[in-house]
């Protein structure tokens, strides 16, 4: 895939200095954490506007509630989990049944995405696999990620059944992740 | 390339199902979400920013919005937080009333020392905010907030502690052993600051007890209730700096004064102020204090003579608490005079405590209906709080052309509720105790704007029947002994969009179904309710959040 073609790795903000004593949390710390959570929440199944949303309401409890643990790692854990009961309350306010995840789960594989980097060797990774794929492979997720066309649609055209090209997908997931597990191992 | 970097296909079905692998295949697709389609993390700072300056239904100087509001997360706690809250302390050495800690409901405090070693381990970060603040002209400790809910409205007054400090404090926590020949039935010291340690599923909480004229003193809460500590190496000396700072901040901040001589500590600009043992002859000294609009005098009996709040009625205002059961019908006749009050609290404690935690109320003979009538003249009241009187219906309606919108009633067990429809423009009404009958339910039903309805203990008795007829009411709460069997007829209450139940006792299985006709529901909170009981409800009521969490 050629470069031109790749959205910006790094779009976020960087992390910015940690609070100041006395106040806590302000805009540094949402700028610090904004990038995790809301991928955090699409992890968990929200789309990107329930993302938006939920990830700003996030924050807003934050700076809303006295006495929260400023140590990084805690705010995190504290983070999320406060993202994770707001998606669940959307999603039974919905009457939708979000995908069972295990949280710890969940937790673990975020950890590893974002490290130390807020996740940009991961996505990098994954762009160095995905150039690796194999045309046809990296077609149809394009037309499935990026063009939003109907699984149906994308069986016909390759002459595929639909449990056929979901097989096909998983696979394709499947050997994505290994890619980009073996690239981030030291 | 190289071929170990190329993607190799695997079976569809050699991947272990299990958490792990699902977690991280959607942690992939997240990514090659981002990757196609080029949607990055916004930065959400200026919608946060504005979201948390525009306003949330209160008004920013108005107290009875705050003990509203206070009320309302109460109730978002029911029988989570408040109902099982921790009472840590007996009655203090100096007699101040026992004081809760506040609760969050996913968070258990250590259960002893080991347990709080082990958390002091897993931060960095301590938060300090003062709690008592000792008076050398008083020679007592004045207890600040009046409820822990308070703090949940107020300016941020919790300073981080510094790294260093921090390792200091984790040190001598580490080397501490409980102390000897305490925890019995005696009085427990004072604390003058908490430590708050907030983790995600996890809080501790150590108590600190600095100046006044004793040694200091450090300790930790636990379950059962506070536990003192031997630690010789508690840098008490270096937190001092910081315990005074914060002590300093928020006398500033809530205006606390303490005697006569309390008020140098408050800048002029306040616009709110709580006395401690203030004597009436310091009155001239908030003619320094032109901003004043909230007073709470509860701390102050000496402020409770007729003269003294006669005096009052030079100032601007605006919201005043004070202990009925302090007052004589001459006070009452001055408070009247004060006609620049929008609200008026005339109850000794916070009324959350009141109504929620059953705090007993002290009998207020004065307040009668010869009071009632004293009020009548304050013509922009909006908030009015009675605890403990022996008024009637009569006294009530003879407050009928005031613009109340916000009544409570706490133990004015003379109240019938027969005159209620006199107040029109009562949008919420709380009551505790009472004997409100058929009468009193019809008249509810009869208030035009009433929104919001509490009914606690023996007010929940009530016949509900005709509030169902309401249509105004988008809030009810009941806790107490209410008939249950009423509850199907609130099908016809076609505005009500929240219930909040605490029975008594709790609902079995039999009862659910009386709840699920209520389709109308958005909210829905039923105190003792057991998971399984929680699963059903929301299955029999799909469009309603049936509440066991904070959101």
């Amino acid at each position: 895939m050629p470069d031109v073609d790749r959205p910006p790795q790094n779009p976020t903000p960087p992390p910015a200095p940690p609070p100041a004593s006395g106040a806590p949390f302000g805009a540094a710390t949402v700028r610090a954490h904004q990038a995790a959570i809301w991928r955090y929440l699409r992890v968990l199944g929200a789309n990107d506007d329930e993302a938006d949303d939920l990830a700003q309401e996030t924050f807003v409890v934050l700076l809303r509630t006295p006495f929260v643990a400023v140590a990084d790692g805690a705010l995190r854990a504290w983070l999320r989990t406060t993202a994770r009961n707001l998606f669940l309350s959307h999603c039974r306010r919905r009457r939708r049944t979000p995908v069972e995840l295990d949280a710890a789960a969940v937790d673990a594989a975020c950890d590893a995405c974002e490290r130390d980097d807020d996740g940009a060797g991961h996505r990098e990774a994954l762009a160095r696999c995905l150039e690796t794929l194999p045309a046809r492979h990296h077609e149809l997720l394009d037309g499935v990620l990026h063009e939003d066309l109907p699984l149906t649609t994308l069986a016909a055209q390759r002459g595929l059944g639909l449990e056929a090209l979901r097989s096909l997908l998983r696979r394709i997931k499947l050997a994505l992740r290994d890619c980009v597990q073996r690239r981030l191992r030291p | 390339m190289t071929t170990h970097d190329e993607p190799a296909l695997t079976p569809a079905g050699a991947d272990p199902d299990d958490a792990r692998s699902r977690a991280e295949l959607a942690v992939l697709e997240q990514a090659l979400h981002e990757h196609f389609t080029a949607r990055t993390p916004p930065d959400l700072w200026p919608a946060v920013a504005a979201q948390l300056a525009a306003p949330r239904g209160l008004h920013p100087s108005s107290n009875s919005t705050r003990l509203r509001s206070l009320l309302g997360a109460a109730l978002m706690l029911f029988g989570l937080a408040v109902v099982t809250t921790l009472l840590l302390w007996r009655p203090g050495a100096d007699g101040n009333a026992p004081a809760s800690v506040p609760q969050d409901p996913s968070a258990t405090l250590p259960s002893d020392l080991a347990a709080l070693q082990a958390e002091l381990v897993a931060t960095n970060e301590i938060q300090v905010q003062t709690r008592a603040v000792w008076s050398p002209e008083l020679r007592r400790w004045a207890t600040l907030p009046r409820h822990d809910l308070d703090a949940l409205f107020q300016s941020p007054l919790h300073p981080a502690l510094d790294a260093d400090l921090v390792a200091r404090i984790r040190a001598a926590i580490a080397d501490a052993k409980p102390a000897p020949g305490v925890g019995g039935d005696g009085p427990l010291p004072t604390w003058s600051h908490h430590l708050h340690l907030f983790l995600p599923h996890k809080r501790a909480l150590l108590l600190v007890r600095i100046g006044g004229d004793a040694p200091p003193l450090v300790g930790f809460a636990s379950p059962a209730g506070p536990v003192l500590l031997q630690a010789p190496s508690f840098p008490f000396a270096e937190f001092e700096l910081v315990a005074t700072r914060t002590t300093e901040a928020t006398v500033v901040a809530q205006g606390i004064v303490l005697g006569s001589g309390g008020f140098a500590a408050v800048p002029t600009t306040a616009t709110r102020m709580r006395l401690f043992d203030v004597p009436s002859t310091a009155i001239g000294e908030l003619a320094r204090y032109p901003s004043l609009r909230q007073l709470d005098l509860t701390a102050a009996p000496a402020w409770h003579d007729a003269a003294t709040l006669r005096a009052l009625a030079s100032s601007s205002l605006e919201a005043l608490t004070v202990a009925p059961h302090r007052l004589d019908s001459a006070a009452f006749g001055a408070l009247g005079q004060l006609h620049t009050l929008q609200e008026l609290f005339l109850v000794e404690q916070h009324p959350v405590l009141h109504v929620m935690e059953r705090h007993a109320t002290t009998p207020a003979p004065s307040l009668d209906d010869a009071a009632l009538r004293a009020l009548g003249d304050l013509v922009a009241l909006r908030e009015l709080s009675l605890a403990g009187g022996r008024c009637t219906d009569a006294g009530l309606q003879a407050l009928a052309a005031l613009p109340i919108e916000l009544l409570m009633l706490v133990d004015c067990d003379a109240v019938r509720g027969e005159t209620l429809a006199a107040l029109p423009h009562v949008r919420e009404l709380t009551v505790r105790g009472g004997h409100l009958g058929q009468a009193a339910a019809q008249q509810l039903a009869n208030l035009p704007k009433l929104q919001k309805l509490y009914l606690f203990e023996a007010a929940a008795r009530m016949p509900l029947a005709p509030l169902a007829t309401s249509r105004s009411l988008t809030s009810l709460t009941i806790a107490g002994p209410f008939a249950r069997s009423e509850l199907p007829q609130f099908v016809a209450a076609t505005a009500l969009r929240q219930l909040f139940l605490q029975p008594t006792p709790s609902f079995a299985d039999d009862d659910l179904p009386l709840l699920h006709g209520l389709r109308q529901l958005t909210h829905l909170w039923l105190a003792g309710a057991t998971p399984a009981q929680r699963v059903a409800l929301r299955s029999a009521l799909p469009n309603c959040q049936v509440g066991d969490e904070l959101w």
